[in-house]
């Protein structure tokens, strides 16, 4: 309050001075508006009447009134010439300048507190793996190689190699020469191969957690890790976050038989109540070549979210099979059992496909 | 009669040619004088930058000593205690006693007596204080962070961190490792304030000279906005001025 206040007090000076804006005005950091109507009526006069120390006067005021001090002081330093040690222009000469320098003065008191918030997030980031002070800082700073390695970096320390590589990536935009940034995104596309490796050999909690920081959204391997959490959650009997790994593996790639077998034994078990789980239920049964059921749960996921996309090709598809199905129906009961004890054992609760429910 | 007054006259010649009637200082050097010897709101009177240098110096031992302890409560405590020495307000800490001294250089720079030297180097001292403004100001983030943290070691980690920036306030920092602490305003800490201000003491035509306390104490602002002395000595204060 009381550097505030001294901030008031320079400004009361400089009023003194015959200077009539503020410090709090600099302060607000407006910009100039040198084409406002009143600096241009001053302009006007000072043009006409260029010797007139009240015109050139009137118009320094009126460019402080405007935040234009760099102007101010243009314009003041004009009359030195005109009007050689006159000191009421001195005077106003010395305010303007301070105007200017205090300007400066709180841009630079500003950007430290900024710098201080960016260096803490920066510290925080780094020393001790705080991801939201990663992600703080990058609010500021968003292409800043250093905070992008440190994030990178406590993700790596997190087990969580596939988002460190994307944030490497980023880094590796912003600096295509940095060496560090080409060691530690090798580093973590190291460490996701390994963890790769343990999600699929594996069905240790360890294993799942590999999955998950292996996890790249729109990678090649995306559709192979969603499937085989989606298979890791439903052995630990955690329905949900099952079904959310197979709708999203059968969102990269439909028509996997697999797949489909889980999502329609998870919704089988627990009874599907939301638009995304009746359409994924639909889309495994097209799969399944069941296209009666299909479209009951498609139809119950337009009622509750008509404007799903893909929800009336899906529809379409569902009633052509559903159509063909008494004939299908009769081929498909006398078809290879191999497939289906196959599926059954890699789904232990899965429904088998031409059973009905 | 003649001879006497004569006598009185070469006497009173002598002894304002002997400077035995003291000129008051200038305006701007007794804005200078707050910065650097004294001022009448701050504890023992002492100028700003005396006082922004002490504080800088408890602050480091008080980091110091925090970084150290291995008891949360303690740890806490003291850095608590440093923060406050960096950003209090009311016991003029480190950062606005800092501000208020880079103030009075920008008081003296506007005052209608000013040399050209003040005037040129008020904003370059002011531009040069934000780096420690800036390490205040992360003192205070981090102090925030140590009160909140439930961990000694996540503590003890930023009570060090806070002893780092408080030691490079107090004798700048070689951030570049060009082997030169506070080799350009970015590394700045107290110490290289305290010479840059003493360069413009320097540089001062007429020479700076230290500032009688009675002058020091009572500037004030007459309504029209001119600077005077308060004869009566009421001792500044006076339309709030600090």
């Amino acid at each position: 309050m009381r550097g505030r206040l001294s901030y008031i007090y320079l400004a009361i000076l400089l009023a003194g001075a015959g200077i009539t804006a503020t410090a709090a005005d600099a302060h607000d950091g407006a910009l100039c508006q040198n084409t406002t109507a009143p600096v241009t009526a001053a302009k006007a006069a000072l043009s006409a009447t260029p010797n007139s120390l009240a015109a050139r006067f009137k118009l320094a005021d009126t460019l402080i009134d405007s935040n234009c001090y760099d102007e101010a002081v243009h314009t003041l330093e004009d009359g030195e010439a005109i009007h050689p040690r006159n000191s009421e222009l001195q005077s106003k000469l010395r305010a303007a300048r301070s105007f200017v320098s205090e300007q400066d003065y709180f841009a630079g008191k500003d950007e430290a507190e900024l710098a201080a918030k960016v260096s803490r997030n920066l510290l925080r980031c780094n020393k001790l793996g705080d991801l939201n002070a990663c992600d703080e800082a990058l609010k500021l700073k968003p292409d800043d190689v250093d905070i992008l390695l440190s994030k990178g970096d406590a993700l790596v320390k997190a087990s969580r190699p596939a988002e460190a590589e994307q944030v490497y990536r980023r880094a590796r935009q912003a600096a295509p020469e940095n060496a560090r940034v080409a060691t530690q995104l090798a580093a973590a596309q190291a460490q996701r191969q390994s963890m790769l490796s343990q999600c699929q050999k594996d069905s240790s909690d360890a294993a799942l957690q590999a999955c998950q920081g292996a996890l790249v959204h729109g990678s090649d391997d995306e559709f192979a890790i969603q499937s085989r959490m989606g298979l890791l959650y439903q052995q630990r009997n955690q329905p949900a976050p099952a079904l959310a790994a197979y709708i999203a593996a059968n969102a990269v790639k439909p028509g996997n038989r697999g797949v489909a077998l889980g999502i329609v034994a998870l919704t089988d078990a627990n009874a599907a109540n939301d638009a995304m789980a009746f359409a994924a239920r639909g889309s495994a049964l097209i799969t399944l070549s069941r296209g009666k059921e299909a479209l009951a749960a498609l139809h119950q996921a337009q009622v509750l979210a008509p404007a799903m996309p893909d929800l009336r090709l899906q529809i379409a598809h569902a009633q052509k099979l559903a159509a063909a199905e008494p004939a299908q129906r009769a081929v498909a009961d006398n078809a290879s059992p191999v497939t289906q004890v196959a599926q059954t054992r890699t789904y232990s609760n899965a429904a088998e496909p031409g059973r009905s429910h | 009669m003649n001879t006497a007054f004569a006598r009185t006259c070469s006497l009173m010649v002598a002894v304002t040619a002997a400077g035995c009637v003291p000129r008051p200082p200038t305006i701007a050097h007794v804005h200078l004088g707050h910065a650097l010897t004294g001022v009448h709101v701050t504890p023992g009177k002492q100028g700003y930058l005396l006082v922004a240098e002490k504080q800088a110096e408890d602050v480091v031992a008080l980091a110091e000593k925090a970084a150290l302890s291995t008891d949360l409560p303690q740890l806490k405590a003291d850095v608590a205690a440093a923060v406050k020495a960096t950003n209090s307000e009311n016991e003029f800490g480190l950062k606005h006693s800092l501000i208020m001294a880079s103030n009075h250089i920008s008081f003296a720079a506007t005052s209608p007596d000013a040399s050209v030297n003040v005037q040129q180097a008020a904003p370059v001292f002011a531009h040069d204080t934000v780096r420690v403004v800036e390490r205040c100001a992360l003192i205070d983030l981090l102090g925030k962070d140590v009160s909140a943290s439930t961990s000694v070691d996540e503590a003890k980690l930023l009570a060090g961190e806070i002893a780092l920036l408080a030691k490079a306030n107090l004798d700048g920092e070689d951030a570049d490792k060009d082997g030169k602490v506070g080799g350009n305003p970015a590394e700045f800490g107290m110490k290289q304030l305290r010479a840059e201000l003493d360069g413009i003491i320097a540089g001062e035509s007429p020479p700076y000279r230290t500032v009688d306390q009675w002058y020091l104490f009572n500037l004030v602002r007459l309504p029209n906005g001119r600077w005077v002395f308060d004869k009566l000595g009421r001792g500044g204060n006076i339309d709030g001025y600090q």
